[in-house]
């Protein structure tokens, strides 16, 4: 039915030999995704690991529509491959922040809602429930250009988030921030996910914040899943990848370990 | 050598303004283009009443070229002038009734701006024309039919300057400021209109200063002395849509805090210095 949202009630995403291909030249293709299977568990805070060039940015882009793919992905039961992204109930935040420079930044997190017509006091409400979960209330008259990369980033979060979304892809949004601060921003989102039960998909390349920070990780390595457990698992692991990135960082403590 | 931009630190509560001074200027700088639009809006309500007195310009001057030509004499001038003022003043009363339906909504667009509320502008404009549009009616048919009579008087041949300016002198200086008082008053409570009325006479003897907010208002006036009457309105339209709406704001934010100081502080401590942080 056209218009119409589906509706997921508990969201878990499989993928299921999902290939992407983008075209060098006229006998070349690039494959970013090689037949890439694996499932993101419902209602949990994913981690999705690998290194620069692995594919994870464009596994994001497939989940969301925005890549063409061959393969199955599905929401629960549901297969994605003729639902256009704008049905998906879901947001993507991506690494640059892209808040609209002369509106307010109410404006800027209310901006999904007017779209949609919603009436004036249910996107106030909306608008700033989630501002005070994010800490932005007193910003909310200012202009982009008056805030911190902290706080922009926040209101892009907030945004993100205003149409109650079931799914949540974060590629690398806090890479600009220091660690203390990314710290912050996790904890931030991991307690409004929780408490709106919504599926995190969070996208690193810094194996001690996903050790740390994720339920269920996903290890991606040249377009291919690698690996998929919890911490402990990841952590022992002995792929060569993982031992990588693993010596990249030093004193990696996985959640739990003593 | 070149220097490095320094990181942008945290917006926190304390860079807020602190007085409507500064707010005013706050919304100027944040909110210009609301501004713009509000200007657009009075000046396109205002077009009408600006048609019918370009009009009787046009009549009134024709009336001085035919005296200067001696072609009438001063009575006959006088008479005639009297009388394009009288239907001028006439046609102004419908004139001034629309008017008054479009600033029911400007009304509610300045009121969010000086609160630092979120502005849906169409739809706050439109929710101000259907909350407020009798009492900016009644307050604008009284206007203009006071207006009708002080010019009407004004012009008579009365014994002394005084008893012409008498009339024109109590609408000024007793009914004005609290029928606009009245008005801002709609955009806020909810009150019956004899209450809102008694409190707008209330407010305005509690607050001495409103009426120099209101001869501050007024100053464009000034312009209608300007002798050519294409400068004259071109100067009246420029001011109408880049200065009237900034002057409106001034005046809003001095109503808020006319309100603040006699109603809000005991009865509506909610909305006491909305859009503005004091500093402890």
């Amino acid at each position: 039915m056209e218009g119409l949202l589906y509706n997921f009630s508990m969201p878990k995403i499989t993928l299921d030999h999902v290939t992407v291909a983008y075209h060098l030249n006229r006998n070349e293709d690039f494959l970013a995704l090689d037949g890439a299977s694996t499932v993101f568990e419902n209602k949990a805070f994913n981690v999705l690991i690998g290194p620069s060039g692995s594919g994870k940015t464009t596994l994001l882009r497939a989940v969301s529509g925005l890549a063409d793919y061959e393969g199955k992905i599905y929401f629960d039961t549901q297969n994605m491959a003729d639902i256009p992204p704008q049905k998906r109930e879901l947001a993507y935040v991506s690494q640059g922040i892209k808040l609209y420079p002369s509106m307010t930044i109410f404006e800027n997190i209310a901006f999904p809602l007017r779209v949609m017509k919603l009436p004036r006091e249910e996107v106030i409400n909306k608008v700033y429930s989630l501002a005070k979960a994010f800490d932005i209330s007193d910003c909310l008259t200012r202009k982009p250009r008056h805030l911190s990369e902290g706080q922009k980033q926040r209101v892009a979060m907030a945004r993100a988030l205003i149409k109650d979304p079931k799914i949540l892809l974060l590629d690398e949004p806090f890479s600009s921030l220091d660690q203390l601060h990314r710290k912050e921003f996790l904890d931030m989102i991991r307690a409004y996910a929780a408490k709106k039960e919504v599926t995190v998909v969070y996208v690193t390349h810094d194996i001690k914040e996903a050790l740390l920070s994720g339920e269920h990780i996903v290890v991606l390595d040249e377009g291919k899943v690698i690996m998929q457990g919890n911490a402990d698992e990841v952590y022992c692991s002995s792929h060569p990848t993982i031992v990588a990135m693993r010596l990249d960082c030093e004193a990696v403590v996985p959640s739990g370990k003593e | 050598m070149a220097k490095n931009k320094a990181p942008k630190g945290d917006f926190t509560r304390s860079m807020l303004p602190h007085n409507r001074w500064e707010e005013f200027f706050d919304i100027i700088k944040l909110r210009h283009q609301y501004l713009l639009a509000f200007g657009g809006l009075l000046f396109l309500f205002a077009l009408p009443m600006i048609a019918a007195y370009v009009v009787r310009d046009i009549y009134s001057s024709s009336v001085y070229s035919s005296l200067a030509a001696q072609e009438i004499d001063q009575a006959t001038a006088s008479d005639m002038l009297r009388q394009i003022a009288f239907f001028g003043d006439l046609i102004l009363i419908p004139l001034a009734a629309a008017f008054s339906i479009g600033m029911a909504g400007l009304g509610r667009i300045l009121l969010r701006l000086s609160w630092e509320d979120p502005l849906f502008f169409w739809q706050d404009f439109k929710e101000g024309i259907q909350s407020c549009w009798r009492s900016y009616l009644v307050v604008f048919l009284l206007l203009s039919l006071l207006y009708l009579i002080d010019d009407f008087v004004m012009m008579s041949p009365l014994p002394s300057l005084i008893f012409n300016a008498l009339p024109f002198g109590f609408t000024a200086f007793l009914l004005l400021v609290p029928f606009c008082y009245l008005m801002g008053m709609d955009q806020i409570y909810k009150m019956t209109f004899r209450e809102k009325l008694s409190n707008a006479f209330t407010v305005y003897f509690k607050t001495p200063s409103s009426l120099l907010a209101l001869l501050f208002l007024c100053l464009p006036l000034l312009l209608t002395f300007i002798p050519s009457v294409t400068w004259k309105w071109i100067a009246i339209a420029i001011t109408i849509i880049f200065l009237g709406p900034l002057m409106l704001l001034a005046y809003q934010l001095e109503q808020n805090y006319a309100f603040d100081k006699v109603i809000n502080q005991d009865y509506y401590p909610e909305i006491y210095d909305k859009g503005i942080i004091r500093k402890k």
